[in-house]
């Protein structure tokens, strides 16, 4: 696991030409398999347009009401306990869609978010962002999703 | 609550990278709603409804939002006009008004015949800009309908006002399902209690002056 770890450190310093560079993030959309309820939903994203190279790509989902009033000593909007699931680890521009279970139904009234992050290679480290507001005029994304999101050490960036 | 849009724009000015209109998200969402029929909770069935700025494919128009709930349990969806502070009926139904297109940031009154859980889906749109109108000849009141982004960063009535700037804000009111009335938060003396905003809910903001409103979110 230790030379797993330097591999991916090294890979991060010298293998990547856009390292340090913050990425505006894949378009994401979530789609349904027609209208009416109880029909399945999926989620596919684009192409990063800042870095088009990056086509390596996690999913992660979350719980809303925890991200907008997560417990103290956490602020509102901290993504640190907010992840729930890793749900695409090093996956592969869409098609396919990535399948989406939905959350709890009421009376627990589930509320799920996604973000994707693109990435150039599986060894990147976190190289590319979850953050979205690079390239959004004017600037609306308050915080850096970045040192939030918390990162399994064996398996980069996912949870 | 955490403010810190100079963040932002520092590491955009690290990065080199160019400000663009781009209006695209890397998050979505799903989302369960229930929409109240006839009841303690909603006498009349009536709910507002905020759907994301990118709605699932081929969610449309009226007509896809009440083929989406559930055609059976949903007697109508309204509109909010501004022009004439009235409300825009379709029903889907014989003698319906005409069918009309959603839009993003625009809210809906759902008024439900039988009590159904929703599923929302959608993605965000950080760069979507609401056209907050104050009293004028296309919107006499100056009162306008809107939707947040689920993931805003105001949380209250208060912090929404500051988040569009305070002095151009009149007020925000809440609709209330168990009295079809409004409650309404102006921020300023003899105001009424302040109050939570929720993710799926929408809000009237009267203004007294023009602001294009890009919400903050996390």
């Amino acid at each position: 696991m230790r030379t797993g770890k330097l591999l991916a450190a090294v890979a991060c310093v010298l293998l990547l030409p856009g390292a340090g560079v913050l990425a505006e993030g894949p378009v994401l959309t979530v789609t349904k398999a027609g209208l009416g309820p109880g029909l399945p939903f999926s989620l596919t994203w684009g192409v990063d347009p800042v870095n088009p190279a990056y086509l390596v790509y996690d999913v992660i989902e979350g719980d809303l009401p925890t991200l907008l009033a997560p417990p103290a000593p956490f602020l509102p909007g901290d993504y640190t306990l907010a992840v729930t699931a890793c749900l695409l680890e090093d996956g592969p521009l869409p098609p396919p869609a990535l399948a989406l279970a939905p959350p709890p139904a009421p009376p627990a009234v589930g509320q799920n978010w996604y973000l994707v992050l693109a990435q150039i290679t599986p060894l990147a480290c976190g190289v590319g962002s979850w953050n979205e507001a690079f390239a959004v005029a004017p600037f609306s994304q308050v915080g850096n999703r970045d040192p939030e999101v918390p990162v399994d050490p064996a398996s980069c960036p996912c949870p | 609550m955490r403010h810190r849009p100079s963040v932002a724009v520092v590491w955009a000015l690290a990065a080199g990278l160019a400000v663009s209109a781009l209006v695209a998200s890397n998050m979505g969402f799903l989302v369960w709603r229930t929409l109240e029929g006839p009841g303690p909770n909603s006498p009349t069935g009536t709910n507002t409804l905020a759907l994301p700025y990118q709605r699932i494919p081929g969610l449309n128009n009226a007509s896809d939002l009440m083929t989406d709930i559930g055609l059976a349990n949903v007697g109508n969806v309204q509109r909010f006009l501004e022009a004439t502070t009235g409300l825009q009926v379709y029903t889907g139904r014989k003698a319906s008004g005409p069918d009309y297109p959603l839009a993003a940031g625009e809210c809906y009154f759902v008024r439900m015949n039988a009590t159904a859980n929703y599923l929302i889906g959608g993605s965000s749109a950080p760069g979507l800009a609401l056209s907050l109108d104050p009293p004028g000849p296309g919107n006499p009141s100056g009162t306008n309908f809107i939707v947040l982004p689920y993931h805003r960063t105001a949380a209250t009535a208060s912090q929404l006002m500051a988040d569009i700037g305070f002095a151009n804000v009149v007020n925000v009111q809440r609709f209330l399902a168990p009295t079809t009335g409004l409650q309404v938060y102006t921020g300023r003396k003899a105001s009424g209690p302040d109050f939570a905003l929720s993710p799926t809910e929408c809000y009237f903001v009267r203004m007294s002056a023009f602001v294009a409103y890009v919400p903050s979110h996390y």
